[in-house]
């Protein structure tokens, strides 16, 4: 098709071309938009409105646990009541689309209603007594739901608005419950720690008791103490050694009994014979056999002294003595003759006899002096005893008290050389135990102000939600805006109408005026005839304005009726208020 | 002003002259100066057939009459006086009428041409139904004939038989009353250029006009083009669509197109109340 530029004659031209054609869809399309605007059905918005009153406790007494802005809250609060399980309750227990219950999955079922159900944020604005911002705060909410039927409209918004406000205070108290349960688990837990480090810490006082750092300088000053005692002990202890020494000397000197004078002169002391008699005796035995008769008496002698003095038996050093002698005089005898010469018999046998002695004598060697300290009678031998026992008893006290002093003084060092470790683990120790408790004080602060503030939550005087409007059976509909369809439906018509006829013009390719004859054939139409009218067309002419004037009469009265319809009332209350008053 | 004069008395003799005495018998004469076998010989003066047209039958058929709405009949007078200005410029006598589509008013446009050409006493005017297959040019006159141009062609049947004036000065007319399918091969006879020959070659002030079908449809408009001088293309606005307009244009080149005419032309109001 040839570019085509139309002036404003052309567009008249058009005009009066497609009147009818403009009419015909201009009136299909109004109708369509008309039927479809009041076929529509009503969907009616029960709205209740809840507001979110303040904490009537000030925070700043008793500071709430529960963050949040409001509209996060609400939000929330949404997300937990819009649940499926919620929904299909409401929709069991209302009747809700009974009439799609068979046809619409549940799923389906509860996307519908949440797009029918509506929240909005009431605002305010605001200045932030913080910094002086001006700011919209949420002070209320409304809650809409739109249906078909007014009354259950109203019925589920009710519903909804309940599960908001109880959903709300459960939230809260579960929240604040919980933050104070759980400060007390904390509480509980350092509570534990302290008692734990309290016992380490008194363990470690007792394993390390005067290792530690506050009993260091007195531990020092007692180590000093114990050094300077034992130096003491030790020199009174070298004194006592050397009494005793001379007491020992002077008792060694010093004869056990007193000399007896008979006749004047000296009679020597029992031990003192048996002494020379056993020297006699041995020399006798080597001079003579054994039974030589001054061996055997000398025998006898011995034996009664022994008895006398109780000094059974030679001594040790005596038996011994003889043995050595006996035991050379065999080894000549068996360098003169042979094992079996009687002689090396003999002698043999008294080296057995000899041994034997100086074994039982070994045995019973301890026993042998005690009778020695039988009646001393020498008043200074028993003087100097006394003294000597003196000397020694007191130097085994100062003995033992010298192993004491060591032992203490040992423990001191070990003390003070334990020092430095000990005080690293005990301070570290301490701090732990100052940081439990500084942490416990502070979580204890904190749990009561948590319980307090569960306090207020339950006693309900905390922020929470007020149905300020319950909601109400909505008596008119809330859409469709049938003026506003009916407006948009009229703007339609004529724009759909313009466009079939703009289509119509483009598709036509019919020649129009003696412009575009010149322009095809190169030369102007030689006459331009104008339409003849044939006889009787003029009453045609007639017919169609008379059908025009009936076409007005009867869209005015439609519109009439339209407006009576969507201003006043709907046509059948008109209707059916007229047959009344008709008496129908 | 004194060529004015002289035309107008040159008008006047010749109208007296081929007039003689009485508008139909002149006519009569006229048109049966010539027989079909061309033999001047032969010539049996018979009273054409004249027609009783009913003026109401005309008026329901928009053919224009004294009564008709005075806008239409200027603009005819504004077509013949064009019209009559190419011919006497080339020197043409005949004049097809014909269009690219049907029912675009061509035969309506050649009978009111036709009648307005009659109006202008210098002239005689034939009217020859040539659209062999559907001969409608009668019927607007509301008569239907007994014989028609085929009659004429290949029956041997005398013209004056055939003619027929719708009691109008100056204007016979030539009908088609039967179809005829092979339409364009009869156009194309030797029969029918001699026919065109006798009826435009023997009076000086005839001016034959023919109604042909439709360009586009059939092939009878170029089969004839030949035996015309020209072709008047009749144009039907918001009907004549641009490309068949241009199509026909163009299978006519070889032809003499003096113009188009715009029928149900809708720019009257620029010029109508003149």
């Amino acid at each position: 098709m040839e570019q085509e530029s139309y002036s404003l004659n052309d567009m008249l031209a058009i005009i009066r071309r497609r009147k009818s054609q403009f009419w015909i869809a201009f009136g299909v399309l109004a109708l369509l938009s008309l039927i479809i605007t009041f076929s529509w059905p009503a969907t009616y918005r029960s709205t209740a409105t809840i507001l979110i009153t303040q904490e009537e406790i000030p925070s700043q007494l008793v500071p709430t646990t529960i963050s949040g802005y409001a509209e996060q809250q609400i939000r929330a609060i949404e997300q937990r009541v819009m649940t499926s399980e919620n929904l299909l309750n409401i929709i069991d227990k209302v009747g809700l689309y009974k009439d799609k219950l068979d046809r619409l999955s549940r799923s389906d079922l509860v996307d519908l209603m949440r797009d029918n159900v509506t929240l909005e944020m009431v605002s305010a604005d605001v200045v932030d007594p913080r910094n002086g911002k001006p700011q919209a705060a949420t002070i209320a909410f409304t809650l809409s739901f739109d249906d078909e039927s007014p009354h259950l409209a109203q019925q589920v918004t009710n519903r909804l608005a309940t599960l908001f406000l109880d959903e709300n205070l459960r939230q809260r108290i579960t929240s604040t419950r919980d933050t104070a349960e759980f400060l007390g688990q904390q509480a509980d837990a350092l509570n534990k720690q302290i008692l734990d480090l309290e016992d380490q810490l008194s363990k470690f006082k007792q394993q390390n008791d005067g290792a530690l750092p506050y009993e260091y300088a007195s531990t020092l000053q007692l180590m000093q103490r114990t050094q300077a005692d034992l130096a003491e002990t030790d020199r009174t202890m070298s004194s006592l050694q050397d009494r005793r020494v001379e007491l020992e000397s002077e008792l060694a000197q010093a004869s056990r009994d007193a000399p007896m004078k008979i006749d004047g002169s000296t009679v020597l002391s029992p031990e003192d014979q048996l002494r020379s008699l056993r020297s006699q005796y041995a020399s006798l035995v080597a001079l003579y056999g054994p039974n030589h008769p001054d061996v055997v008496r000398t025998k006898r002698q011995i034996e009664g002294l022994e008895q006398s003095t109780g000094n059974v038996g030679s001594t040790a050093s005596d038996l011994s003595a003889q043995l050595e002698s006996a035991k050379s005089q065999l080894a000549a005898a068996r360098q003169q003759y042979t094992e079996d010469h009687p002689e090396v018999q003999r002698l043999e046998h008294t080296v057995e006899g000899l041994e034997a002695q100086v074994a039982s004598a070994g045995k019973a060697g301890g026993s042998t002096t005690a009778p020695t300290s039988a009646q001393a009678t020498n008043p200074t031998y028993v003087q100097l005893k006394i003294r000597l026992q003196a000397t020694v008893a007191e130097m085994q006290a100062l003995q033992a008290k010298q192993q004491a002093l060591g032992k203490t003084l040992n423990t001191y060092q070990n003390a003070i050389a334990k020092a430095p470790e000990a005080e690293r683990v005990y301070t570290a120790l301490s701090r732990q135990l100052d940081d439990a408790r500084a942490q416990h004080k502070d979580i204890t602060g904190k749990q009561m102000e948590a319980e307090l503030a569960r306090q207020v939550e339950q006693n309900k005087k905390g922020e929470r939600f007020e149905l300020a409007e319950p909601p109400e059976e909505p008596t008119d509909p809330y859409s469709p805006n049938r003026l506003a369809w009916l407006f948009l439906g009229l703007i339609l018509a004529i724009a759909g109408s313009v466009g079939a006829i703009a289509i119509a013009e483009s598709l036509d390719e019919a020649i129009r005026g003696s412009e575009s004859v010149t322009a095809l054939l190169g030369a102007a139409p030689l006459a331009v005839i104008p339409y003849i009218l044939a006889e009787g067309e003029t009453q045609g002419v007639d017919k169609r304005k008379i059908a025009l004037i009936w076409g007005i009469i009867a869209g005015v009265i439609a519109l009439v009726l339209i407006l009576v319809n969507f201003l006043y009332k709907p046509l059948d209350v008109v209707w059916y208020q007229l047959m009344r008053q008709l008496g129908l | 002003m004194e060529r004015i004069k002289q035309a107008m008395e040159r008008a006047r003799q010749e109208r007296e002259a081929s007039i003689g005495a009485g508008p139909g018998d002149t006519v009569v004469a006229h048109a049966d100066a010539f027989s079909p076998r061309g033999a001047p010989t032969q010539i049996h003066y018979t009273q054409t057939r004249i027609i009783r047209v009913d003026p109401e039958v005309l008026r329901r058929n928009r053919v224009i009459t004294g009564t008709s709405d005075a806008g239409v009949v200027d603009a005819y007078r504004m077509l013949r006086t064009r019209v009559l200005q190419q011919l006497n410029a080339n020197g043409w006598k005949s004049l097809a009428i014909t269009s690219p589509g049907p029912s675009e008013g061509k035969t309506l446009t050649a009978v009111n041409l036709a009648l307005s050409l009659a109006m202008e006493v210098n002239h005689t005017v034939l009217l020859v139904d040539l659209d062999l297959r559907r001969p409608t040019v009668h019927r607007l006159f509301g008569y239907e004939p007994e014989s028609g141009v085929a009659d004429y062609l290949f029956s041997d049947m005398p013209l004056s038989n055939v003619l027929f004036t719708p009691s109008v000065e100056r204007l016979v007319v030539l009908p088609g009353n039967t179809r005829w399918d092979n339409s364009s091969e009869m156009l194309s006879m030797p029969r029918t250029r001699e026919m065109v020959e006798e009826i435009t070659k023997r009076y000086p002030e005839r001016i034959v006009l023919f109604d042909l079908p439709p360009v586009l449809m059939v092939d009878d408009a170029l089969a004839f083009a030949p035996f015309v001088d020209a072709f008047l293309l009749i144009v039907e606005e918001g009907e004549t669509a641009k490309p068949a307009l241009t199509q026909a244009r163009e299978l006519l080149k070889n032809a003499n197109v003096i113009g188009s005419v715009l029928n149900k032309g809708e720019e009257r109001g620029k010029y109508y109340d003149y």
